[in-house]
């Protein structure tokens, strides 16, 4: 039985390891299967991601306005760079429309995590410029 | 033209966008924040959100509205019934940014626009008005002018006024003073013009209208008229066309006074002349109307003509292609507004979800909706649900039709105005035809 008990550890130890959901094993005297609820595993990882993320608090700068959003100034450098630090009331950038621009002005302080936009493209009202942490 | 900005919501947003298809022409919806689920958004080619909920911060505002034409692309704007259809400097404004605007030119919005001047246009042009005054700056002179040429009952009506807004009856000079302040301080509110005329008051009048449409070469053919006296409170809940009981002359003469008007102040749309009907058949011009109007579908069934697609097309400059003798209405057609109302207690608004939705239809019936099963109506716009359109070949089986149609139609999750719909069209006088502008205050007390 001794050789039996070791014989089931083994499995538990593969079937852990090796991430499978179901082992059979069958000698002259024994016969084990085993089975385990990969799906169940799979969910509790999902919600330990979502958790994680949801740790990862961002913000977004969204617009006010229709029209091109652009963020270079006129010596075409970018107004914005990845890991910037943004405060409130900063110009992140413009949107014109109808041959008029308009500073967009950030009304959140953070750190630029991600432009969602390319220069000069478009943008209806309520759309997410940029990405903050 | 090759992409159609419609500057609305709802169903006539959805009007739109299936004659543009017809027309191959692509189309841009805007929306509110509040509309985003909405089915013109789904079924438009492209759609920009204009911006929040009340219509002040997206369907009326102006730049957001030109912005979205200019991101997309779009070279021409519809600009529907409502928010900015009647809007004179809307149209200018979509003029100067090189934009065709599918309605008639600027100056005829502002001039029809303006109550006093479309009078007197129209007495410049031999149709008929009530005796009436000038914008009275007196109430005194008002007094004398009533008492020596127009006699009580008078009508009180703002300039600048629209929907039943700014209007008063006085019948006698204390109602005068009294109505004339009050009708003023409305009038300031609603138009941000204060600006009242007094009118002979048409007793028990009918409101039969005249389709017209104009291209922009001086052609104007009108396309027969509508009656729309089933009202409460100056709101049209069910409209027809042909008018019934109507004598052949006066249709005539009607149909002929409004080309006439429109083809002196240079129409160039669809339009529509409203005028009242008194007991003798006499008719006088009340206003005009310089969009499509809600109940176009009427007159649609009746020509078999597609008015939205005319509009787009004599907005491009086309030729109107057809003359009046070519305009023969056949049969009848009816039209419900149904509403999300709770009819039982003053027709009170009720916005919510709608959790089953079955439209009818078969034979002879039309359905003009923004509205699916799920779908929420929105507390910040009108509560139109849909209207119903029935065909037939006289009035008796139109409105037999509309019943079956009416009955079939399931709505669930708010209440409607289909049950007072089907009060009216089993109501005697109704089906007789024995119908005013008073029919439901006099039948129903309301």
């Amino acid at each position: 039985m001794e050789k039996e008990e070791i014989m089931i550890d083994e499995l538990i130890k593969i079937l852990a390891e090796k991430n499978l959901s179901e082992i059979n094993y069958e000698s002259k005297e024994l016969k084990i299967k085993m089975k385990k609820d990969l799906v169940q595993n799979l969910e509790e990882d999902i919600v330990l991601e979502e958790i994680k993320e949801e740790e990862q608090v961002f913000d977004y700068i969204k617009s006010t306005n229709i029209g091109r959003f652009y963020f270079f100034d006129k010596n075409g450098s970018s107004l914005l760079n990845i890991g910037d630090e943004i405060k409130v009331g900063q110009t992140i950038g413009y949107i014109s429309t109808v041959g008029i621009k308009t500073p967009v002005k950030s009304d959140k302080n953070g750190v630029l995590e991600e432009i969602l936009l390319k220069n000069g493209d478009t943008t209806d009202y309520g759309k997410s410029l940029i990405k903050i942490k | 033209m090759k992409k159609i900005l419609i500057a609305n919501r709802g169903e006539i947003a959805i009007r739109i966008i299936r004659a543009a298809k017809e027309l191959d022409i692509k189309t841009v919806a805007v929306y509110s924040e509040a509309d985003k689920d909405s089915l013109h958004v789904q079924m438009a080619d492209e759609a920009v959100c204009i911006g929040g909920a009340s219509a002040t911060e997206s369907y009326l505002k102006i730049p957001n509205i030109i912005a979205a034409a200019e991101i997309t692309e779009a070279d021409a704007i519809h600009p529907g019934y409502g928010f900015l259809a009647e809007n004179a400097r809307f149209a200018k404004i979509c003029r100067i940014h090189n934009l065709i605007y599918i309605g008639p030119n600027h100056e005829c919005i502002k001039n029809m626009g303006d109550k006093a001047t479309a009078r007197e246009k129209a007495i410049e042009n031999n149709v008929p008005v009530t005796n009436g005054t000038g914008i009275i700056k007196n109430v005194e002179v008002a007094k004398k002018e009533i008492a020596e040429r127009i006699g009580y009952p008078v009508m009180i009506k703002a300039t600048a006024g629209g929907g039943g807004k700014g209007m008063r009856i006085a019948r006698n000079d204390k109602e005068l003073e009294k109505n004339m302040v009050a009708a003023q301080n409305e009038a300031e509110a609603a138009f941000n013009n204060p600006d009242v005329f007094v009118e002979k008051y048409v007793e028990n009048p009918k409101h039969v209208e005249i389709q017209i449409i104009g291209d922009k070469h001086g052609n104007v053919i009108h396309l027969g008229e509508r009656n729309c006296s089933i009202q409460r409170k100056n709101q049209k809940l069910i409209e027809e066309s042909p008018s019934f009981g109507l004598p052949e002359k006066i249709r005539q003469e009607m149909g002929e006074a409004a080309v006439r008007l429109a083809k002196a102040i240079k129409y160039d749309s669809a339009g529509t002349f409203e005028f009242l009907l008194d007991e003798n058949n006499d008719f006088y011009f009340m206003e005009m109307n310089t969009r499509i109007q809600v109940e176009h579908t009427v007159t649609e069934a009746v020509t078999g003509l597609d008015i939205i697609k005319l509009q787009i097309l004599l907005a491009e400059g086309d030729i109107l292609k057809m003359s009046q003798e070519d305009i023969v209405p056949y049969g009848h057609a009816i039209e419900c507004r149904i509403n999300a109302e709770d009819t039982e207690h003053g027709f009170l608004p009720c916005p919510g979800k709608i959790t089953k939705y079955i439209v009818p239809g078969g034979i002879g019936v039309r359905i003009d909706s923004h509205t699916y099963q799920g779908y929420e109506i929105s507390p910040y716009y009108d509560s139109m649900i849909g209207k119903v359109i029935a065909f037939g070949m006289d009035r008796e089986e139109a409105i037999a039709r509309m019943k079956r149609a009416l009955n079939e139609f399931i709505i669930e999750g708010v209440e409607t105005t289909i049950p007072f719909h089907l009060k009216v069209l089993e109501n005697e006088n109704y089906k007789k035809g024995n119908v005013t502008t008073a029919f439901i205050e006099k039948e129903f007390g309301l």
